[in-house]
């Protein structure tokens, strides 16, 4: 089960994400990001109530971390769990992407 | 839809269409009312009912609605004329199922000759006169995209009726049936439709299962144990075991993003590619970098990503040299000093980025060392409490059984995080292996 809270205040996003990303729940992310992706200038994705991430989550999030540098927008995904970033860095996606992205 | 339940209950009373008010002329709204009770009754029927079991229900509450002394519905296998069956078949009286039977099949086979419907009694007749004398018939042919893909077939006595149905009922009735058996057809059709992708599925997995290191490659010096489970009919899930060209050990595991269908053709385009690159003692970080340029255009654009490790192991020596792909770092247990070592190693996930450098890294293995490979869905299988299995619950189960040899270690792995995770459904597909040195 996945919640999404957002809001748009001077062209910044937000999604904040409450519950699971997972296979069942990622289109519900993206078509949150792709119906934000116009009207922001940088967006920001808040982990602070997300409590389970599986492979098919972290393959959506590169995707939408990916869409938002090749179009010179600024992200940041904020308030990472120590084990939503274990995940992460398991998989060098901190590396792969930039470091700067990633918030605890 | 334009069902309307509350209206059907308060026409209880005149479900039925009754012949013997045949001269009362009846209002064109309670028709209507009929009409829907009896599309009210069928439609449930389809949703609840399962198999051949459905046009039973069918036939008995057609033939109850129309008053008929027998009603059949025949359908056309797989579309085909040739194979015509009488999937149901209601008679109030048992005698006149037998009595009919060649009758209603006479009547079928002229419904796929006319393509429209039949009144014997009226304008037609059958090979039989003392039926002919005894029966009116109503056949209707069920033509679903053009096509005829069964008939229905109501049967009467004679001298009940002054006349089988008139125009009006007969429209009303026609119109609904043709409703009715669409439904039924589709119905039908998607059951077949879904047979056919369960037959696949099947064979999928029959192709994925062979695909899995049946006969384990024999190595002096240790043993070796997998155990592999899908979530699915089919999994992401990779291990792999082969003999390399200098008769050494090359041991693969990884993960798909994802699972099912999706995942198990990117991992079995994974196998292919390793096991064109990992036969000639390639050394593992180049193999790695191998895989990640040879999938990567594939992967990438779609956002798909496979974590993969890859050991290969000298027996002579007991070296192991590896490489990491993100995948869950393998779990070595040392006998000499029950200590764990994870064997980590830097490097991006396949479908990561372009032309990727991995880090090539190695273990000196001793006598008695255990390494277990495993898949994610290992450590993150839960249970009703929401709890993850985790590493320590494996390390805890390494240790435990770490006298026993490889195949042993594998199994009490698998039962015992499956007793964890106790009815809880499987979530993702789990692998194991586990090495142990002699």
């Amino acid at each position: 089960m996945l919640d999404i809270e957002s809001k748009i205040e001077n062209n910044i996003g937000t999604i904040a994400l409450i519950g699971e990303l997972d296979i069942a729940s990622v289109e519900l992310f993206k078509s949150k990001f792709e119906s934000f992706r116009t009207q922001i200038k940088s967006l920001v994705i808040d982990f602070s109530k997300l409590n389970f991430l599986d492979s098919t989550g972290v393959g959506s999030l590169i995707q939408v971390i990916r869409k938002l540098k090749e179009a010179n927008m600024e992200v940041n995904v904020i308030n990472i769990s120590e084990e939503v970033y274990e995940v992460l860095d398991l998989l060098g996606i901190p590396e792969l992407l930039g470091n700067e992205i990633f918030e605890f | 839809m334009f069902f309307n339940k509350k209206e059907i209950e308060n026409n209880e009373d005149d479900i039925v269409l009754d012949n013997t008010k045949e001269q009362t002329p009846t209002s064109h709204a309670e028709l209507y009312n009929r009409e829907l009770d009896l599309l009210y009754d069928v439609t449930l029927a389809i949703i609840s009912t399962d198999g051949k079991e459905v046009c039973d229900v069918i036939t008995r509450l057609l033939g109850e609605f129309t008053k008929s002394k027998v009603c059949s519905l025949w359908f056309f296998e797989n579309g085909q004329v040739l194979k015509k069956v009488r999937k149901g078949f209601y008679s109030i009286e048992n005698e006149l199922l037998q009595k009919l039977s060649t009758a209603d099949f006479e009547l079928m086979e002229k419904l796929v000759e006319a393509r429209e419907p039949l009144l014997i009694g009226r304008n037609h007749s059958t090979n039989d006169p003392t039926i002919n004398k005894l029966f009116y018939a109503l056949g209707m042919p069920i033509i679903v995209h053009g096509e005829i893909m069964g008939v229905l077939n109501l049967w009467k006595y004679k001298e009940e009726n002054v006349d089988f149905f008139s125009d009006k009922q007969l429209s009303t009735l026609s119109k609904a049936i043709n409703n009715i058996a669409c439904g039924i057809a589709n119905n039908l059709f998607n059951r077949q439709h879904q047979d056919r992708i369960k037959k696949e599925l099947q064979i999928a997995q029959r192709i994925q299962v062979n695909l899995m290191p049946k006969k384990l490659p024999r190595f002096s010096g240790i043993t070796i144990g997998v155990r592999a489970d899908s979530a699915n009919e089919v999994g992401g899930d990779y291990l792999d075991l082969i003999e390399t060209s200098n008769k050494n050990l090359g041991i693969v595991i990884g993960d798909v993003m994802g699972k099912g269908i999706p995942a198990s053709l990117h991992m079995v385009m994974t196998r292919t590619v390793f096991r064109t690159t990992a036969r000639n003692d390639i050394s593992p970080d180049l193999v790695l970098k191998e895989i990640n340029n040879v999938l990567y255009p594939d992967l990438s654009p779609q956002g798909i990503f496979v974590t993969l490790f890859y050991g290969l192991y000298h027996p002579t020596s007991k070296l192991l040299l590896y490489a990491n792909a993100a995948h869950n770092p393998p779990i070595v247990l040392h006998a000499a000093t029950g200590e764990f070592t994870l064997l980590k190693a830097k490097g991006v996930f396949i479908g990561g980025k372009e032309d990727p450098e991995y880090t090539l890294q190695s273990i000196q293995l001793a006598s008695g060392d255990i390494v277990v490979f495993y898949s994610d869905g290992l450590k993150e299988a839960m249970n009703k409490k929401k709890e993850q299995y985790g590493i320590d619950r494996i390390k805890d189960n390494i240790k435990k059984y770490s006298f026993y040899d490889a195949a042993s270690i594998s199994d009490c792995l698998f039962i015992n995080q499956s007793k964890f995770t106790e009815h809880c459904e499987q979530a993702d597909d789990i692998t194991i292996a586990v090495l142990k040195v002699e």
